[in-house]
């Protein structure tokens, strides 16, 4: 099922975060949600998990978002907020389990397959072996793959994570993309926002990249992020290496003269 | 006007000056104007009779029932509250005082008359200011009643009328005794928030004195003591005396006396039986107390017949 | 401890303690008296006793204890904050304004009635206030000091109310709004309370799986299916409801729903749906233990059972604030 928004336009205290912004995540897609600090990437993400007023049309898996009730929106869309919440001491294995929610009737009682579907969920996530563990005595990239696998056990068609891999160390950075790869070649739809432009070089399908609210570019990593687009967005210079068809980025510094002096004017 | 007749105790006490202007507060103000007012022949009287001061809603009907009009200064704001005070609509002719040291020592009364306990602090202060101070009881009874009242007679230079108001108290409370063999039916004074009213008090005797034995005084309580709700639906008394609720102004205080378990004891609830203020302080119309619970005692007396 | 044993403990402690407490009163009843007069009716003062005076009051410390723990528990989940609790964060003290207003007004009419009214309308603005207040990003600390803020506001005017009224009893009965008590109630009080505390615990029930979801921030509550408006609207009208209808006949009683979740929530998987009905029943328990010990700690003298459990939970809310000052930060 598809994910897609066209013409999406946020205000947020008067101010215009997003402007006509038009994107589609398809499945077996992983699609990587690029842009410097205050471009609207979180406020994009929001929208299309439906929890920001806006104009325009959201469409999930072919049906007008808007119309979609809280508990059916919650069984296709599964979104994984940028702050990380745990507000009591539950166990692991309770925090993942809490993914099955929308598939659970009012006072259900999750059933074997709710357990296997959690089960995996920590495996791809590699908290399996935390599973007994409070889950507020985590350090914080545990607690991230924990949030995450919650998400992964919504089980839905569509995963929208925002900055998933933020905080975690290198090793895990690569396994959650190498997760998310791997969910999404289950015919999943998957956007996620990243800071990291080397891992979304090596690890998405598909880049979008955002700039004041608008999209300033979409399509195969290789061809967009390229020195000028680096120069350009992000204010930065970057080797560009090739490795298995897929540039690796390697930023140096900071974009100078060359990049006609925008970066420091951008980064603001 | 020295010899008042004795008669005049309960009533028909007009002050001799005319209704004072509202604007007119202050005690000193309307002492002198009373003074002017009241003329050449009391002038006589002024050499005589102290100018008088209470500052208890007990004491005030005792002044308003012996002094001259002319030589009252002031009494308790209380005086007014039908509650508390059966002379209420004499007490509203004169002006009130709010019990403050202060406000005596502006108006300079002759005598202040007060009641022990109500205000100790300022009897105190008073009398290190050097004003003369009668305290009166706080504990009454009906046979303090009497005493009461030749006290004040005297003490405000009346003291025929007070022995002639005294004498006919005690002649009008004996011709109200019963003879000891008398059916007594039992009663219990259940007041806001279950306070029940024991031993040595004025409303104990007037209970007694109407042919009521008073439960409360019975089990062991004496003065104003609370009775759980439990005792009296055990006790259950042949009437449950309640106090009337204070009008557009409720109290939670209130509600146990109208409890469904009173009612379900079989009691028979009375509310309001007394004159207004006619227990609350000793005075000759606490006849009217005794007068209207024997007029209920009677009754239930008869219903009992009746029934069997 | 599972769920069902927990319950079962739970509800075994508030049967006995039930029981207790109809044995308990000034009437020295025996065990088979008291047994006669509630069951059988016999034996005229020992019947009305036992179900005028002794039944309503086991009843309302039972019921408004269970309402105090649920709103405790189900507060904390809502603001995933464990010194949350109706009566320190201003839910109590403005549904005793609110029916102090209505009572004594005279709005009422002097009866019992609308008093429920008054004071589900005083819980329902301090629950909106808070929730306000609370919207985004809050601290422990913000939330204590408008609960302070809000408490000490709706306990002056409550003062004032009383001290203004014209009644000579009414301004002594400033210590019964602000302490509670469950001296003698009558069935009348169960009934018009009732209702509304019914209809309070079922919203708050129903909002279990919001809780929960709740626990890992308002935006995964809703990706994971939750109506967050409704959900608060029903959370809201649940506290006001049952907070409110217990306070309008036994007066505000503190740290009931402060205590009894913290003991329990470790007996627990920790989930706040989870702890919403031990809670309550710890509530009813807690409740009814503090009404039997006001009666009889003192011989012959009451105490306001607001009193024992202030003094309860009091030092326990110290001992949490400093537990917890890092977050207060």
């Amino acid at each position: 099922m598809e994910l897609s928004a066209r013409g999406l336009n946020v205000d947020l205290a008067g101010r215009a975060v997003l402007r006509g912004v038009d994107v589609d995540v398809r499945p077996g897609e992983v699609v990587g949600l690029l842009g410097p600090n205050g471009a609207g990437k979180s406020t994009l993400m929001r929208a299309l998990a439906g929890q920001v007023a806006h104009a325009g049309t959201v469409r999930i898996g072919g049906r007008d978002g808007a119309a979609l009730s809280p508990s059916e929106r919650a069984r296709l869309v599964a979104y994984l907020p940028q702050t990380r919440v745990i507000g009591w001491p539950v166990s692991v294995e309770k925090a993942v389990a809490l993914g099955r929610l929308p598939w659970l009737g009012f006072g259900g009682r999750p059933g074997p397959r709710d357990v296997e579907i959690c089960r995996e969920a920590m495996a791809v996530m590699d908290v399996e072996g935390l599973a007994g563990r409070r889950a507020t005595e985590l350090s914080g990239g545990e607690q991230a793959r924990v949030l995450a696998a919650r998400a992964i056990a919504q089980d839905t068609p569509m995963l929208i994570a925002d900055e998933p891999a933020s905080g975690l160390d290198p090793a895990h950075q690569i396994a959650m993309m190498a997760a998310l790869g791997t969910i999404a070649r289950r015919r999943r739809a998957i956007l996620v926002s990243l800071h990291d432009l080397t891992l979304a070089a090596r690890w998405c399908d598909r880049v979008v990249v955002l700039r004041d609210g608008a999209v300033a570019a979409d399509g195969d990593p290789a061809d967009v992020l390229d020195a000028a687009m680096l120069a350009k967005i992000f204010g930065i210079r970057a080797h560009i290496a090739r490795e298995d068809g897929r540039p690796v980025l390697a930023p140096v510094g900071l974009s100078g003269e060359a990049a006609r002096g925008t970066a420091a004017g951008e980064m603001r | 006007m020295r010899c008042r007749p004795a008669t005049a105790h309960t009533g028909g006490l007009a002050p001799a000056g005319a209704r004072l202007p509202g604007g007119w507060s202050s005690p000193l103000a309307v002492a002198l104007v009373a003074a002017a007012l009241a003329g050449p022949a009391s002038r006589a009287a002024a050499d005589e009779a102290p100018r008088v001061m209470s500052l208890n809603v007990c004491t005030d009907q005792l002044v308003l029932a012996l002094a001259e009009p002319s030589r009252i200064v002031s009494l308790s704001v209380l005086s007014g509250d039908p509650d508390y005070s059966y002379l209420h609509a004499q007490a509203g002719a004169f002006p009130n005082n709010a019990g403050v040291a202060e406000e005596v020592f502006i108006a300079r009364p002759d005598l202040v008359v007060t009641g022990t306990y109500s205000l100790h602090n300022t009897t105190q202060l008073l009398r290190h200011l050097g004003l003369r101070v009668e305290e009166f009881g706080y504990t009454q009874t009906l046979d303090t009643i009497a005493g009461d009242i030749r006290r004040m007679g005297t003490i405000l230079g009346h003291a025929d009328a007070g022995e002639a108001m005294a004498a006919t108290f005690e002649r009008d409370l004996a011709a109200l005794a019963l003879p000891a063999d008398a059916p007594r039916p039992t009663a219990v004074i259940f007041g806001q928030n279950g306070v029940a009213t024991g031993a040595g008090t004025l409303a104990d005797s007037v209970l007694a004195a109407a042919g009521f034995r008073n439960l409360a005084a019975e089990r062991g309580f004496s003065g104003m003591a609370p009775y759980s709700l439990e005792l009296l639906v055990v006790d259950r008394p042949d009437v449950v005396l309640l106090s009337a609720r204070v009008e557009d102004a409720p109290a939670l205080a209130d509600q146990v006396t109208r409890h469904p378990a009173i009612a379900s004891s079989g009691a028979m609830t009375a509310t309001g039986i007394v004159p207004r203020g006619s227990w609350s302080c000793g005075g000759p119309f606490t006849l009217e107390a005794v007068r209207a619970l024997r007029v209920l005692r009677d009754e239930l007396l008869a219903a009992e017949d009746a029934s069997g | 401890m599972s769920p069902a044993r927990l319950a079962l403990l739970l509800s075994i402690a508030v049967a006995l303690l039930f029981a207790a407490s109809l044995l308990v009163g000034p009437a020295a009843l025996g065990l088979t008296a008291s047994l006669d007069g509630l069951l059988s009716g016999g034996g005229e003062a020992a019947a009305i006793i036992m179900r005028e005076v002794r039944l309503p009051r086991a009843l309302l410390a039972a019921l408004v204890g269970f309402g105090l723990g649920l709103s405790g528990a189900a507060l904390q989940g809502f603001l995933r904050n464990p010194l949350a609790e109706p009566g320190i964060i201003g839910v109590s003290a403005t549904a005793s304004l609110g029916a102090v207003i209505m009572f004594y007004s005279g709005l009422a009419g002097a009866s019992m009635l609308a008093l429920p009214a008054g004071a589900m309308v005083g819980a329902l603005v301090a629950v909106v206030v808070l929730l306000a207040i609370a919207a985004g990003n809050t601290t422990t600390l913000t939330l204590i000091l408008a609960g302070i803020a809000l408490s000490s506001l709706a306990g002056a005017f409550t003062s004032l109310a009383l001290n203004l009224s014209p009644n000579p009893f009414a301004s002594y009965e400033i210590i019964f709004w602000l302490l509670g008590s469950i001296k003698d109630r009558s069935m009348l009080h169960v009934w018009i309370s009732l209702p509304p505390m019914i209809v309070g615990w079922t919203l708050i029930l129903a909002s279990a799986r919001a809780l929960d979801a709740l626990s890992f921030g308002e935006e995964a509550a809703q990706s994971l299916g939750i109506d967050l408006p409704r959900a608060r609207i029903m959370l809201v009208a649940g506290v006001a409801l049952a907070v409110g209808a217990g306070v309008a006949v036994t007066g505000a009683i503190g740290f009931v729903g402060l205590v009894v979740p913290h003991l329990l929530r470790p007996l627990t998987d920790r989930m706040p749906s989870r702890l919403l009905l031990p809670s309550g029943l710890g509530g009813a328990a807690l409740l009814l233990a503090a009404d039997i010990a006001a009666r009889t700690i003192v011989p012959a003298k009451e105490l306001n059972v607001g009193v024992l459990t202030a003094l309860i939970g009091a030092p326990f809310f110290l001992w949490l604030v400093t537990r917890s000052r890092r977050g207060l930060a």
